[in-house]
């Protein structure tokens, strides 16, 4: 019942009316997210005596673990398009979203070169759900089964306001981090960091902090705008 | 017009070739140090020939008195000579003789070495006539003296060899200028024996020659040669020494070799050495397994006295280097580990050195290879890397000192206080001639080296063996005397193989000496040995008067005269091969750079200058395309200035060479053919590229840029990332540690335009399996390089025996296994690969053309050989089924051949079909005739190649097939986009296409089983058909496996890329223009491909640069490796993509 009201609304947008959030509300979600991310790869482990470099399963465990719940908390007030269904019902959908987006993710790492060895499978399997958590699930909670909507922002990337800039630009950033964060692998300096997929993670975090950095100023100078214009 | 344009095209694309050509000779000419390896051997007798056979010095009758004689003679001899030269009275002279038989007759029967000395005596009773036969009778009776070239002197040498062992671990910290550091002065009992034992044992700084790497080094001290990276020869593949090296010769003089250790040593001598105890030496992490191996075997060997020559190799020192660097702790670990061995190997050596021991004659030799830089890396030429230590010491004392002007340093002893200068240096080039001077072997054909005096008056054996008791005053002369006419002996042996080996290989090399270099070495060899005919003039009559003490004075110091002649001209010898072999040409390689950048230039412009033409075809803008005229005058003329210039100002100042300025011109002269052939391609492109600025339409060009602009509103980000992607893999290749896995940079980035690819074909919506599939073959592609999926036994092929003993073993269901899953791995590809063929083939049988009918039938049956080939090679070597000796040399020799003879075949039929067919008009169908000829071609070279590749080839050849087939399709996929928003061909277009086939090609390189290094050259592919060498035939086969499936395949199938993607809408559309389009497409493609190679490629080449000059800075550990990269692949890349390119053009045309 929920969901074909759900789904209902998704399709017939334009129709609807669009959600507007205060700037206060936007900015905070995007402190809680960075805060969440640094806390989850650097503190949180270093609690239980891990680090990315020497226990790197350990480490992504600890972040997923404490970002999984985080963002599910934080996106949960944000939507694209007015909802008829349950918060709830949302964040079951986008508990999906997190293993589908992570076999995309593990599919897109393999074909660009991580290893198929069987004793990095674990590895690349923590990675793809940690990176899933920080490209998929925000805009799954968000946009939902709006597929338009998905295409627009992550295939054309044209995030054309507030909330599409805070999942848009920081999934890239993420994305594009971690491309970068590759590029140290195949060095022969016989480092520690260099094995799978540590410097991935490494980047990828860094472009999602710097993503989060960048979505927060747009955000600031629209939303603002977009705010007081609706009032 | 348009046969105008085209042949513009054509000449175009000639003079880029021609461009190309040039820098590539000029780089490589600077760059490929390259010595061809003689296989000729230095025998025993030879030595005959030689001018200063040992009469020479001493009788000068034509009777040669073997120098073992002359040895035990010389003392006497020196007397007669003296009574007879001099014209004292006979009293005086008996007196002194009868004084020393006094004393010799003391010394008798004072123990078994004596018994020279007895002999003398007896001599100098029985008169000197007789003496010759009598020691004639002496020298029979003793076989152990039986001498070849020169006299043993030295019975059991034991080599202890320490990898990358620096200078300055053994040297005290005085002799660095980093001051005392905790690595320094560690093999502290080396400095103790050269102090206690003196003469006994020395030290010297033995300095390497670059390349600096443990196979080139142990090459260069066994041959006493200098190595380069390449050396041409017969043994075209695998390390094994063909030349004539030390091992060889103790081979042949029935003498047994003991090595343990590295196992390069086993490639190196793979037949020659008697006992091996091989650790492997590939595992750097690995800081133990060798030398504890090597410590196992060296005490138990040490004990035993079956052997002549022991070798311990240890690489400890070298891996803590490569791992954690000199300055690590570990370091010092090892090194007094090796301390505490040398110290147990030489108390063991003392125990077992007494008269009648095993060990009573033996030397002992400790050195290091190669030095290394305080980060472990070595292959460069700096001091750090080429200095390294050598210790020798004699077991037995040797008797006398030298003279001062034979050593290279001024003082003799080696302890803390002595400064620098105290140490004797040594070139690696005079191991091998000083080794073989003391084993009595003949010297090694190939040997430019000096038998070192300090190294040689180390064992006892070269000093004169009789004694005098109680010491005479002028006992030291005479031992001297003794020695130094002995060693000059040897010397000239040395000087006259030296002689010889220049000569051979000046007449049978490819790359000569320079002439005038050569001429004035052979004027210092005539010189010293007419200094020597003076000498010994003068000798007689010139000593009235005079005592025996100023005689024995004045014949050492004519020794030590007619010593240093020699020594200078081996000097001189080794310097000019130093010269020849380990020092790059600078200029040359500037000058081929500069070359290419140009060469890069001019491909942007006339690049440039195609857009410019478009659609409508203009006389101006085509007499830009390539203004021959222009061109053409301007390079000649320059070129003609040029000459002009040099000749006169050489005329006009031939007496005035002190101005810098005229000396360089005058240089100039020397090497006018390529001044001139320089002046040429400068002057030419630049000729070429300066038209812009005369005809190029100011307005046009505005006019152009505000298009662009106007156009490029939202800059593609796929055209974007390409270029992007070429600077960053053209910067991964300037950095030394991104070289050793550049097929996974390859791979990545192909991923990564995959992924923008997967991502455009989302945002329209269409072809998105096409992008999926991609990105999954560019990943197996890429781990298939990584990972053998199937046992290429290709490789094998010539050392057939060696793979029925490795897989006799195989149980009879795992052979048929094996053999199943690899007939279906070859097989089925195969299968699929020509049932596509034939489809294609047949779908366009209504066209007039057959072009396609031939290969459809001779490519299948091709690859049925292949499989029949490669079949019959499996079931032999696995011993399943017994194949007849005929059957098995018929799939072995002459299938391959059929194969090689259908593609060359095929390759003319299509040639001669497409030439037929292009005399019909039509321009669709010109367009097919285009299509199809390139699918010819790709399908007749393919058998060979996937023949050459081995049983990875089909499997490769079919992903390949599919990966091309989804690029193709993407390609379209967006040129139909580009087409609706604009109507307009734009520069950028092409440059997505061609970085996608550039890296493509790349990545095909690399999955072949191919590296960027010299040894990584597939040389038993070579031999697929063949047993035989033929320089031309089995170069051309490796240059084909090499570049085959990655170079010659993406090459030829350019226009399959353009034609396909334009074929389905423009026929239709723009039919007039599509051949137009699709032939300045492909020398786009070409071109762009041809510009990314070299972008690339130079800036290889600036690594090689870096690498040799300041390798210290570089932090690879096989940088070696690296250096040998590409010009070899670079000069096949550039060659094979340019005659391609022609002919392309010309079955174009």
């Amino acid at each position: 019942m929920a969901s074909s009201q759900c789904e209902g609304e998704a399709k017939a947008h334009g129709s609807v009316k669009q959600h507007f959030y205060s700037p206060g509300l936007l900015q905070s979600v995007h402190l809680l997210s960075a805060v969440t991310v640094v806390f989850g790869v650097w503190i949180l482990p270093a609690l239980f005596g891990f680090h990315l470099i020497t226990h790197p399963l350990q480490t992504i465990r600890c972040t997923v673990g404490i970002t999984l719940p985080v963002v599910l908390l934080a996106y949960s007030p944000l939507q694209l398009r007015k909802r008829t269904c349950s918060v709830w019902w949302v964040i079951g959908h986008a508990f999906l979203s997190v293993p589908i987006g992570a076999m995309a993710v593990a599919f897109l790492a393999i074909a660009c070169g991580a290893p198929i060895a069987v004793e990095y499978a674990s590895r690349t399997l923590h990675w793809s759900i940690f990176m899933s958590i920080l490209l998929v699930l925000p805009a799954a909670m968000v946009l939902g089964t709006s597929w338009p909507d998905w295409h627009r922002i992550f295939a054309l990337t044209r995030p054309k306001r507030d909330v599409e800039f805070l999942i848009c630009i920081p999934a890239h950033g993420a994305a594009i981090g971690a491309w970068l964060g590759a590029w140290v692998m195949p060095l022969d300096w016989d480092r520690l960091w260099q094995d799978w997929p540590i410097s991935c993670t490494y980047g990828a975090v860094g472009g999602y902090l710097s993503g989060l950095f960048v979505s927060s100023i747009l955000t600031y100078f629209q939303s603002t705008f977009d705010w007081l214009k609706a009032e | 017009m348009k046969a105008s344009f085209e042949s513009r095209l054509f000449l175009l694309l000639l003079y880029i070739t021609f461009l190309h050509a040039g820098a590539i000779f000029f780089f490589t000419r600077g760059f490929l140090l390259t010595r061809t390896e003689l296989s000729h051997f230095s025998l025993c007798h030879d030595a005959h020939s030689a001018p200063c056979a040992p009469a020479a010095f001493s009788f000068g009758s034509d009777v040669q008195p073997p120098a073992a004689q002359q040895h035990s003679m010389d003392h006497r001899k020196l007397e007669l000579e003296f009574c007879s030269g001099s014209n004292l009275d006979s009293a005086t002279c008996t007196s002194q003789l009868s004084q020393l038989a006094d004393g010799q007759a003391l010394g008798e029967g004072k123990g078994a070495d004596l018994g020279f000395a007895r002999k003398n005596a007896e001599l100098e009773l029985a008169g000197a006539d007789s003496g010759i036969e009598l020691k004639v009778d002496a020298e029979a009776a003793d076989p152990k003296l039986s001498k070849c070239w020169t006299e043993p002197a030295v019975k059991r040498v034991v080599i202890m060899i320490i990898d990358a062992l620096r200078f300055d671990f053994v040297a005290p910290s005085t002799y660095s200028n980093l001051g005392a550091m905790p690595w320094m002065n560690k093999l502290k009992i080396l400095q103790e024996l050269v102090d206690k034992e003196a003469p006994a044992a020395t030290f010297f700084k033995f300095i390497s020659d670059p390349p600096t790497t443990t196979l080139q080094r142990l090459k260069g001290l066994m041959t006493g040669g200098l190595p380069t990276f390449i050396d041409i020869g017969h043994s075209f593949g695998a390390p094994a020494i063909v030349e004539d090296n030390l091992i060889l010769q103790l081979k042949r003089m029935g003498k047994r070799v003991v090595m343990m250790g590295d196992d390069t040593w086993l490639q190196l001598f793979p037949n020659d050495l008697a006992e091996v105890y091989p650790f492997p030496s590939f595992n750097v992490k690995d800081l133990h397994t060798v030398d504890n191996g090597v410590i196992k075997e060296l005490f138990p060997a040490l004990h035993r006295d079956n052997w002549d020559v022991l070798i311990a190799h240890f690489l400890g020192v070298d891996h803590v280097g490569h791992i954690f660097g000199v300055e690590s702790p570990l370091m010092v670990e090892k090194l007094e580990q090796y301390n505490a061995i040398i110290e147990k190997v030489i108390s063991l050596l003392r125990d077992l050195s007494k008269p009648g021991s095993p060990h009573e004659d033996t030397l002992l030799i400790i050195m290091g290879d190669h030095g290394q830089t305080l980060n472990g890396d070595h292959g460069g030429g700096t001091a750090e890397e080429v200095e390294t230590a050598l210790f020798a010491m004699s077991m037995r004392k040797p008797r006398g000192f030298l003279p001062q002007q034979l050593r290279s340093s001024p003082c003799n002893s080696f302890s803390v206080d002595s400064g620098d200068d105290c140490i004797s240096t040594l070139p690696q080039l005079d191991f091998a001639p000083t080794l073989a001077a003391l084993l009595g072997l003949p010297f090694p054909f190939g040997s430019v080296g000096r038998v070192n005096p300090e190294l040689y008056a180390l064992s006892a054996g070269t000093w004169p063996n009789f004694q005098l008791i109680p010491p005479q005053p002028h006992e030291t002369f005479v031992v001297l005397i003794e020695w130094l006419e002995r060693y000059l002996t040897v010397l000239c042996i040395n000087s006259w193989q030296v002689k010889r080996y220049f000569e051979v290989y000046e007449a049978s090399a490819l790359s000569k000496f320079p002439a005038e270099q050569l001429s004035s070495l052979n004027d210092l060899y005539v010189k010293s040995h007419l200094l020597a005919n003076i000498i010994r003039k003068n000798q007689g009559p010139a000593q009235i008067g005079t005592g025996y003490e100023e005689f024995l004075h004045k014949r050492i110091s004519n020794l030590t005269d007619e010593i240093l002649s020699f020594s200078s001209f081996l000097k001189a010898a080794g310097l000019l091969a130093r010269s020849q072999w380990t020092q790059f040409g600078d200029v040359y390689m500037a000058v081929g750079v500069l070359t290419l950048i140009v060469s890069v230039a001019v491909h942007a412009v006339a690049l440039q200058r195609l857009f410019g033409i478009g659609i409508d075809i203009k006389e101006g803008k085509l007499v830009q395309l390539l203004p021959v005229r222009r061109v053409s005058m301007t390079s000649i003329g320059s070129a003609a200035m040029m000459i002009i210039i040099v000749i006169a100002f050489h005329s006009l100042s031939k007496n005035r060479l002190t101005n810098p300025f005229a000396r360089s011109v005058n240089s100039l002269k020397d090497e006018l053919p390529l001044t001139v052939f320089g002046v040429l391609l400068c002057s030419s492109a630049f000729s070429y590229l300066s038209t812009i600025e005369r005809s190029y339409n100011i307005k046009a060009g505005h006019h152009m840029t505000f298009q662009w602009l106007l156009n490029s509103k939202v800059p593609d980000i796929k055209n974007c990332a390409a270029i992007l992607f070429v600077i960053i893999h053209a910067c991964s290749l300037l950095s030394n540690s991104f070289i050793l896995s550049e097929g996974q940079v390859a791979s990545f980035l192909l991923a990564s335009l995959g992924l923008l690819y997967l991502r455009h074909a989302i945002q329209e919506r269409s072809k998105l399996l096409q992008a999926i599939f991609f990105l999954c073959l560019n990943r197996a592609l890429s781990s298939i390089g990584l990972i053998g999926i199937v046992k290429d036994a290709a490789v094998q092929v010539p050392v057939t025996n060696e793979i029925s003993d490795s897989s006799g073993s195989y149980a009879r269901w795992d052979g048929w296994a094996l053999l199943l899953s690899a007939v279906g791995l070859t097989s089925l590809p195969l299968i699929l690969l020509s049932w596509m063929l034939r489809q294609h083939a047949f779908r366009n049988r209504e066209a007039k053309h057959g072009i396609l009918f031939m290969p459809a039938i001779a490519v299948p049956s091709a690859y049925t050989l292949i499989i029949i080939h490669w079949l019959a090679m499996d079931l032999s070597g696995i011993h399943l089924v017994d194949m007849g000796d005929f059957m098995y040399e018929f799939s072995r020799l002459q299938l391959p051949r059929m194969v090689y003879a259908t593609s060359i075949v095929l390759t003319f039929v299509a040639a001669f079909i497409s030439w037929r067919s292009t005399t019909q008009k039509g321009k669709s169908y010109r367009d097919e005739v285009v299509k199809d000829a390139a699918v010819a071609l790709v399908a007749a070279w393919s058998p060979t190649i996937i023949l050459l590749v081995g049983r990875k080839g089909p499997l490769i050849a079919c992903l390949v097939f599919f990966a091309v087939q989804c690029l193709v399709d993407l390609q379209s996929l967006k040129r139909l986009q580009q087409e609706m928003a604009m109507e307009k061909t734009d520069n950028d277009m092409y440059s997505v296409p061609a970085v996608d086939w550039n890296f493509l090609a790349i990545l095909l390189f690399f999955c072949t089983g191919h590296r960027c290094t010299f040894d990584g050259l597939r040389y038993p592919a070579a031999f697929i058909g063949f047993d035989d060498f033929n320089l031309y035939r089995q170069g051309a086969l490796l240059a084909i496996d090499t570049f085959g499936l990655s170079h010659v395949l993406p090459i030829l199938g350019i226009p399959l890329l353009v034609a396909a993607s334009y074929s389905v809408s423009d026929i239709t559309k723009q039919a007039p223009l599509t051949l137009q389009i699709g032939k300045v497409t492909v020398c786009e493609c070409v071109c762009v491909c041809v510009c990314v190679c070299v972008r690339e490629r130079i800036r290889i080449r600036i690594i090689i640069i870096n690498v040799f000059w300041c390798p210290g800075a570089h932090k690879t550990k096989e940088s070696t490796k690296c250096e040998k990269h590409c010009p070899h692949k670079d000069l096949f890349t550039n060659e094979k993509t340019v005659k391609l390119k022609l002919k392309y053009r010309s079955l174009c045309l």
